[in-house]
């Protein structure tokens, strides 16, 4: 069985959470600033039944550590604290697990809201 | 602290967002966090994306997360606190 510790692996490829062609580019005047930047999202569609549903399905298809970790604080509502000690990874290991899972679900349901400008999910 | 320090720009803030929210930024980055914020409405409606994202997350329940996930999750914590997983 391979330990919990070594799925966590934080940095092996480079995962963005907003794909970087949603920003300027280093020759543009403000690099790093939005270029197809985010809408708000109108907060009653947010509980309807098919959008809890893009986000379960989201959810369902991270990577198997991110998804742990998104599970027991989002859902479980445990505290950093808790996840770290309980999966035996770091604090900042638990956060950057949160992060990439957070990051992943929010494209994925960007790009339900709002089709016409999550083109480039991460 | 510097007088210069360097402006956080959106593609930065985006990576420091959980981090933000679970109060793990150094008190340098927070402020630099909250000085991009107050000038630069789509990093708001990001950060809020994130929030009402967090919300929703919390209504899903565990019934609603196919049962092979939650065997997977609970594997791995075989040996550790029963009375917490249980709860």
């Amino acid at each position: 069985m391979v330990p919990f510790s070594a799925l966590a692996g934080a940095s092996d490829e480079p995962d963005p959470s907003v794909a970087a062609d949603r920003f300027l580019g280093p020759d543009s005047p403000h690099p790093g600033a939005w270029a197809a930047p985010p809408v708000a999202w109108p907060q009653e569609k947010l509980l309807e039944k098919e959008t809890l549903g893009v986000i379960e399905m989201a959810i369902d298809e991270l990577p198997e550590a991110q998804r742990d970790v998104i599970l027991l604080r989002d859902i479980d509502g445990w505290t950093p604290m808790e996840v770290s000690d309980a999966l035996g990874i770091t604090d900042g290991n638990q956060r950057v697990l949160l992060h990439r899972a957070r990051s992943r679900v929010r494209a994925a349901l960007e790009a339900y809201l709002n089709p016409e400008i999550a083109g480039g999910a991460p | 602290m510097s007088l210069f320090t360097r402006k956080m720009v959106c593609q930065e803030l985006v990576e420091v967002v959980t981090a933000y929210f679970d109060r793990s930024l150094s008190r340098r980055d927070r402020r630099r966090f909250e000085a991009h914020i107050r000038g630069c409405e789509h990093c708001t409606a990001y950060v809020e994306q994130m929030r009402l994202l967090i919300v929703a997350t919390g209504h899903l329940t565990e019934e609603d997360i196919p049962a092979e996930a939650r065997e997977d999750l609970l594997a791995a914590f075989r040996g550790w606190s029963d009375g917490r997983a249980s709860s």
